[in-house]
Formats: structure tokens, sequence, C-alpha cells
């Protein structure tokens, strides 16, 4: 049995990148506990103070209960190099799929996501490898691949 | 409505391999079989060009369920603070004291494997104890 986890994404401003990766995964913004309209509401409830609330909807979760949870944290600092972890998102199928069709998957949901505020970096294709990818970023500038 | 997508995680390292066995420890993954005709990753590691041999590793979750991690090897090293993290589930369920020692018995399993602790946050009003350590590369993650 393995171990679960979440991630945890630095951000300056948590809901509308927890919006652009809920709709770029198939996720949901999480919702808040029962009995409660909102997170702040939930939050002021367990005592947090009041100058502490307000970042909105931060945490997003596959409906499915599969995926790993994501929660998007605010953090003084900006991001300042090339990201050492990113996700790469997986719509190609796979290697048993010709490269063409592989290709003309990547590329679709690339343009999905560009529509959603991501910004494509660069098509990775090297010459002779039987791989096809596309880098782009988030809206904050998080590195992530489509495959 | 989107499909849900299957994501993986990739890390940059210098040692794709050292890292992947890494955290098949942490989570209780496995380093997948090699490709079809290779005895071990090794061997299909040798058919590759010299520069691309030992360059990337993974490894996947046993019950298929977890997503896969990738070890890429990249000529940088890490300089700032990783802008995205694991946050390991030691501790679910439990509180207080019964959480803690559950988050310093794995902390040390962790630092006997080469992790190191960097420090205890404790529960506050709104989030249980948490315990931040990094791996053999120094990528940040938390026991919590």
């Amino acid at each position: 049995m393995a171990v679960s986890f979440q991630l945890v994404i630095d951000c300056a401003d948590p809901e509308p990148l927890a919006r652009f990766w809920a709709a770029a995964l198939g996720y949901e913004l999480e919702p808040p506990p029962d009995g409660f309209a909102s997170w702040d509401a939930y939050w002021r409830d367990v005592g947090v103070p009041e100058d502490e609330l307000g970042t909105g909807a931060d945490c997003i979760v596959d409906p499915g209960g599969r995926g790993p949870r994501i929660w998007f944290q605010v953090v003084p600092e900006r991001k300042a190099v090339k990201n050492r972890l990113h996700l790469d998102i997986g719509v190609s199928g796979g290697r048993a799929v010709p490269i063409e069709a592989r290709r003309q998957r990547v590329d679709a949901e690339a343009s999905r996501l560009a529509d959603l505020g991501a910004v494509l970096i660069g098509v990775l294709n090297t010459e002779g490898l039987d791989h096809y990818a596309v880098a782009m970023e988030d809206p904050e500038g998080n590195e992530f691949d489509i495959n | 409505m989107t499909s849900v997508r299957q994501i993986q995680v990739t890390f940059d390292c210098a040692e794709p391999e050292r890292v992947a066995r890494f955290w098949c420890e942490v989570l209780g993954y496995v380093v997948p079989p090699p490709p079809e005709g290779f005895a071990t990753w090794d061997d299909s590691g040798r058919a590759l060009p010299p520069e691309h041999q030992g360059s990337a590793s993974a490894c996947t979750d046993p019950s298929g369920a977890g997503p896969r991690l990738f070890f890429q090897r990249v000529p940088e090293g890490k300089v700032v603070k990783n802008r995205l993290h694991l946050d390991v589930r030691a501790g679910t369920g439990l509180a207080g004291e019964e959480r803690l020692a559950a988050l310093e018995a794995e902390c040390a399993r962790l630092a006997a494997l080469g992790a190191v602790r960097v420090r205890l946050l404790p529960a506050d009003g709104g989030n249980e104890s948490c315990l931040v350590m990094q791996d053999i590369e120094g990528n940040e993650f938390c026991l919590d």
C-alpha cells in the first residue's frame, strides 16, 4: 500500500490559479466542510484571525477521489528561477498510439489550456526519438509539460 | 466537462536513480520493470548513447492509484526553495501527541535514508502539526 500525498504549489493569488488547474486537470474546487457556506466561514469558526482570511478557494480535488489533492499556498516571494519540480499532463495515450495522433492530441490540449491562460513555451520533439510533448507555463509562470 | 487528466510529477535532479530509490522508500513506490528485452535498467541504459545513460529514472505506485514520479538529470543545481512540493501523509487521522510521535518516527526512518529534518511546524488554530524535511538532493517535502 503506497503512502498518499498532496501537492503544494506556492503562489501569489490562489483562487485564480486553483481555477486554472481545476479546468486543466478536470478537478474541482474543494467544497467547504459541511455546514459552512464558504472556506472563510469555516476558518473563522475554527479561530483563524480575520486578517488571515480572504484567500478564497485554494485547494482542488479529483472528483473521482483518485488523483492527489493540490493546495495553492500563498507565499510572500515571487518565482525566481525555473521550478525544479513540475507537472506533466498525459493526454496522448502513450507510445501505443501513433506519433501523429499523439501530436494532434497534445496540440489540441495545449490550445485548450492557452485559452485558459497558459503560455506555450516550446515543443519538445527530438528528431529520432518517439516522443512529442509541449512545454507551457501556468498563469503564475509555473512550468508544466503536456505529453 | 473535462475528464480527469493523468498527471506525473517530474523532479529535476543530479542523480535520478538515487533520488528515485529514495522516493520509493518514502511512498512505498517501486521502480517499474525495465523495457522489454532487457533484464535490468542498467542493461537498457547501456543501449543508449553515453550522454543519455543514467539521465532519467521513475517510480510508480504498485497499486496504480498515485501519480508516477519521474526524475530527470539536469545540469544546474538547486538554488532556491522549491515552489512545488509533496505533503506526505504520515499522520492522517491522528492529532496531538500521537500525531507528533508518528511524524517523528517517520522522520527518523527517512533521516536514516539520507533525508534532512528541517523543522517542526506545531499545530495552530486551523492546521495540524507538520514536519518539514528535505530529500537527498535538498527538495523540500512535509510529513503531515
